[in-house]
């Protein structure tokens, strides 16, 4: 469903280019979810771009549904629900009134659209605040309108980017939820977080991204065989580790302007 | 990857998507929800509501209670304003003093109570507001000279030449002949006074006049008295009667005039209206991290901010609405109705036209907005932005204040100027359609330019990662040509041409030659303008002239449908055009076009082709059929192109030296269709130029050849209809010619579409 192959992101600047994502390679089928994991800077929201196809590519492509993002943009776009942590709502407008203008920026029929919205009111439990101005909102309950809005199309393939910056245990859950009900629906997901605990309890394979290179890529059970770790923030530690000692040789990229 | 397709066939099945194909038409309905979300958004905005309905309601009041306090004030002032006349002694003083009352008295009953009696009689009998009204009319108007105070004084020591020449006193006053002083004297004893007044005093100058008026008219009265004593019939050699009248020329219009402050007042408030929603649905879109919802859908950047701009518009609209509505209740309820706007008042039409241009004025500055505005990251950013441009903007705002500043055409192509000015004067009830033409034309064009901009800016990528938006962005890098021009290069074309052909053409017509010169001299204009200018953006912008331009060798089946609908198409508009016209009109063109033919009758026919035949229409193609057809098909839908381009190209035809001929925009955009739709067909502008070379040539064979023609029985001068058997033999090859067309089509995707930024290989 997403493929990704060598995609390379560089940022000219004055001395030196800034390479942010440095040929990177992976797959994600139908009902699966990927974790994007790597610290600040590795580069996993400038990934997340390029697929969207919110930043042109410096090399390689990406493919949803085969189609190229550089050729296709809208028909990926179509194909693709976004939700991230920093998306923000629209002050002015209800929760209802956000999800139907997102329906309607993704082309979805007015009929179709009430339908949706019926399904994700009961899916997210948004019920009681919908027709509340979103500017009332806690930042939980935004986060579940965003949820939502990402969901308004049904899209085959959920990119999100750190879905739980900011929420507490509850809404977190809401997020964790959200994410097996993603499973459930066959949709190819990508999950982007520096938390590495939430992600092993989340992703079914997982893409380790430092520097803007992927350094282990697998299912946790083919990590731990090849990294003769545990769990990943001890994969991590590893990585940085060696980095530091220059074992593995740094790969001269600097971090990129990955938010 | 199987079960991917089968998934994404289940969806598009369901219908939870449209085809990619729908997504290239314009859907009106989905545009008009996109608009309706951001004005829901504006007005449930407390601060839209502020500057929208409680600014207008505050601001007129106050400002017309200002206005009115101040006239009156100044009014008073002038009242009050005290000269003095004092005399070496007391009682010369005292001499003057009587015989300038009796003097005034006699002034009195010759020309009956002044005005100023009149408002005195009225300020005891009116009410106090009414002679307010009744003053300040008066005051506008110049019809009071209200009159000062005169005192009469003594000078200290009698020193009267140095008081007067320091400033104390307006004038001074010495009696000549001084035996008089000592005795008894009457009203007709005679004495000699001496004036003395500071050169160059305004003041002084009205107090002399004012006492020597005086004296004059006491020794009229005496005259009359001495002859009518003497019973002598007299007539005085010089009789004299003042006759004033109100002046009605440009005098009056050189007086700073009321009248423009209601447009540049309409005109900024309108602008003060649509600044804040304009920052809030672009600028705002990214403070609230709402940007990337609206870049990571399928949505066309330009569908988007077409939708925000919408939403400004009218807010900007409610804004002048309400502005208006405020404005004019102000002025009616304080009664300064009759000082702006006449006897005969301010008519529903007028304040209609007003509105409209207001709308048209709106529609650009919304645009201007929203492309400046979109360049910003963040609200502080934007108004950091736009003070200056609304620093800009007053400044040739407060020209047009002046009065003698009056409209041209080349002032009607300056952006704002031109609406306050034609503003101003619609209100004055003086204006010119021309210049109404050229300026709603204008605005609308920078409009749409800067709307083009703003849709290229707007949610850019390189704004989403945090760079910094240039002017790199509409120009490609050195090193690739384009295929096609992109939407805001064809309107900056646009942008450049209009003016340039209104100016330019306006200027060619003055040049005082020979008519066969001005042929010469239009048709390298023609060249210049319609081929030069695309060929310099080709350059500049980077653009591949073939493709361009469109300038694709066609098939030999559409030279031969080209040719035949040249040959029959003309008669047809032809009749369209004359069963759209009055008759009174006819007449009137016809004079025009009958004196053009003798104008033109000794012409050799080889020029009069080449200048009025091939080199419009071969330019005119260039122009709109090739550089601008391919831009606008590239973005919009094959009907849109075409009627966009016919109406362009309409407009353009409309102006016809420094006059306007609305009768040509039906027949020239009727003709820009078919030319549109023969360019799309056959994927190529020369077709089109071959049909319009045809076209305007046998209208011109037909004019030269009118003698002849009519010697073998054909046509006929009083004749306005096309005879029938023409007609009936010009549906076959127009036929035939339509026909042809369809089987000379090319894949019009090969040459309108495909991607943006390809490089083109073969060029260098």
């Amino acid at each position: 469903m997403i493929t990704v192959v060598n995609l390379v992101k560089r940022f000219p600047s004055r001395t030196q280019d800034v390479i942010a994502v440095d040929h990177l390679t992976f797959r994600v089928e139908p009902g699966e979810v990927y974790g994007l994991l790597g610290p600040n800077g590795a580069g996993k929201t400038t990934t997340l771009r390029m697929i969207l196809g919110l930043l042109v590519p410096s090399g390689g492509m990406a493919e949803i549904a085969e189609y190229r993002v550089t050729e296709n943009p809208d028909e990926v776009k179509r194909r693709i629900g976004y939700a991230s942590a920093s998306v923000g709502v629209y002050p002015w407008l209800t929760p209802k009134e956000m999800l139907l203008f997102s329906a309607d920026l993704y082309n979805v029929k007015p009929t179709v659209a009430n339908r949706r919205l019926e399904e994700l009111t009961d899916l997210l439990d948004l019920a009681t605040f919908i027709h509340q101005r979103c500017a009332t909102l806690s930042t939980g309950q935004k986060q579940r309108v965003n949820l939502a809005r990402a969901l308004m199309h049904d899209p085959p393939v959920m990119l999100m980017d750190e879905p739980t910056l900011g929420l507490d245990i509850v809404a977190s859950k809401v997020v964790f939820d959200y994410i097996g009900h993603l499973r459930e629906q066959k949709k190819a997901v990508i999950v982007c977080t520096h938390r590495l605990e939430e992600a092993q309890r989340l992703c079914d394979r997982f893409g380790l991204l430092h520097e803007g290179k992927l350094r282990h890529e697998g299912s946790l059970a083919e990590l731990q065989s090849a990294t003769g770790q545990q769990d990943l923030t001890d994969m991590f530690l590893d990585l940085l580790a060696q980095d530091l000692n220059g074992t593995t040789g740094p790969s001269g990229s600097q971090v990129g302007r990955d938010a | 990857m199987l079960d991917d397709r089968q998934n994404e066939n289940s969806h598009d099945a369901a219908g939870d998507y449209r085809g990619s194909a729908a997504d290239e038409r314009i859907d009106f309905s989905r545009l008009k929800r996109l608009a309706g979300k951001e004005l829901l958004e504006i007005l449930r905005d407390r601060r839209t509501i502020v500057t929208l309905v409680l600014m207008p309601l505050l601001v007129y009041p106050l400002l017309g209670t200002i206005v009115n306090k101040f006239m009156l004030n100044s009014l008073g002032n002038l009242e009050e304003v005290e000269y003095f006349i004092a005399g070496e002694t007391e009682l010369e003083a005292a001499i003057l003093q009587r015989r300038v009352t009796v003097g005034n008295a006699l002034l009195e009953s010759e020309s009956g109570p002044n005005e100023a009696s009149q408002e005195s009689e009225e300020e005891d009998s009116g009410s106090a507001g009414k002679t307010d009204r009744k003053r300040m009319e008066a005051l506008i108007r110049g019809k009071i000279n209200a009159e000062p105070d005169f005192n009469f004084v003594a000078a200290k020591d009698g020193e009267v030449e140095k008081y007067v020449g320091m400033g104390v006193f307006e004038l001074g006053v010495r009696v000549l002949n001084k035996d008089v002083l000592t005795r008894q004297i009457n009203d007709f004893e005679p004495i000699e006074f001496e004036l003395i007044q500071l050169q160059n005093s305004p003041a002084s100058q009205a107090t002399y006049e004012y006492v020597s008026d005086r004296l004059e008219a006491f020794n009229r009265k005496w005259a009359d008295e001495v002859f009518r004593r003497n019973q002598i019939q007299m007539k005085w050699p010089n009789g004299t009667r003042s006759l004033s009248l109100e002046s009605d020329d440009e005098e009056e219009n050189t007086k700073p005039s009321l009248l423009t402050f209601i447009p540049l007042m309409l005109v900024l408030m309108t602008m003060t209206g649509a600044v804040y929603p304009a920052i809030d649905v672009t600028a705002g879109e990214r403070e609230r991290g709402t940007m990337e919802i609206l870049m990571a859908a399928p949505i066309s950047r330009m569908a988007l901010l077409f939708g925000k701009f919408v939403a400004v518009l009218a807010v900007a609209m409610l804004t002048a609405l309400m502005n208006m509505v405020a404005m004019l209740m102000t002025i009616y309820t304080l009664g300064l109705d009759p000082l702006i706007f006449g006897e005969q008042g301010l008519s529903w039409l007028t304040t209609l036209t007003i509105f409209l241009l207001l709308l048209v004025f709106a529609a650009f500055f919304s645009a201007v907005l929203l492309a400046l505005t979109s360049f910003a990251r963040s609200f502080k950013e934007a108004q950091a932005y736009l003070i200056p441009v609304m620093l800009v903007a007053l400044a040739p705002a407060v020209l047009s204040l002046f009065p003698d500043i009056q409209m041209t055409v080349l002032l009607a192509l300056v952006p704002l100027v031109n609406i306050i000015l034609l503003g101003r004067d619609l209100v004055a009830g003086q204006f010119e359609g021309t210049l109404i033409m050229v300026t709603v034309v204008s605005t609308l064009l920078y409009g749409s330019l800067a709307l083009g901009i703003a849709g290229r800016i707007f949610g850019s990528d390189a704004v989403l990662s945090g760079g910094s938006v240039g002017w790199s962005e509409f120009f490609p890098r050195r090193d690739t040509l384009q295929r096609i021009p992109s939407l805001p290069v064809a309107l900056l074309l646009l942008v450049v041409l209009f003016p340039a052909f209104i100016v330019i053409g306006g200027l060619a017509t003055r040049i005082d030659v020979a008519i066969q010169t001005r042929l010469w001299i239009n048709a390298v204009v023609t060249v210049l303008l319609f081929v030069g200018l695309p060929l310099l953006f080709c350059r500049v912008f980077r653009l591949r002239i073939k493709s361009a331009n469109l300038l694709f060798a066609p098939k030999v089946l559409a030279v031969v449908a080209s040719i035949l609908l040249g040959i029959s198409a003309w008669m047809f508009i032809y009749e369209i055009e004359v069963y759209s016209l009055t008759t009174k009109r006819m007449e009137v063109l016809k004079e025009v076009f009958d004196s053009m033919k003798v104008e033109l009758q000794n012409i050799p026919l080889p020029v009069k082709l080449l200048c009025l035949a091939v080199a419009p229409a071969v330019c005119e193609e260039f122009t709109f059929r090739g550089f601008l057809m391919s831009a606008f098909r590239r973005h919009t839908p094959a009907l849109v192109a075409i009627v966009v381009t016919a109406v362009l190209f309409g407009l353009f035809h409309v102006f016809v030296r420094d006059a306007l001929m609305f009768e040509r925009l039906l027949p020239s955009s009727l003709m820009g269709i078919l030319l549109g739709w023969v360019c799309l067909r056959t994927g190529s502008v020369i077709p089109g130029m071959i049909l319009h070379t045809i076209h305007n040539g046998l209208l011109i064979c037909l004019a030269h050849f009118e003698s002849e023609l009519k010697s073998i029985g054909f046509g006929d001068a009083e004749q306005q209809h096309i005879p029938l058997l023409w007609l009936a033999l010009g549906v076959l090859p127009l036929l035939a010619g339509i026909g042809l067309m369809f089987l000379a089509a090319v894949r019009s995707k090969d040459r309108f579409d495909g991607p943006e930024n390809v490089p083109d290989q073969a060029s260098p």
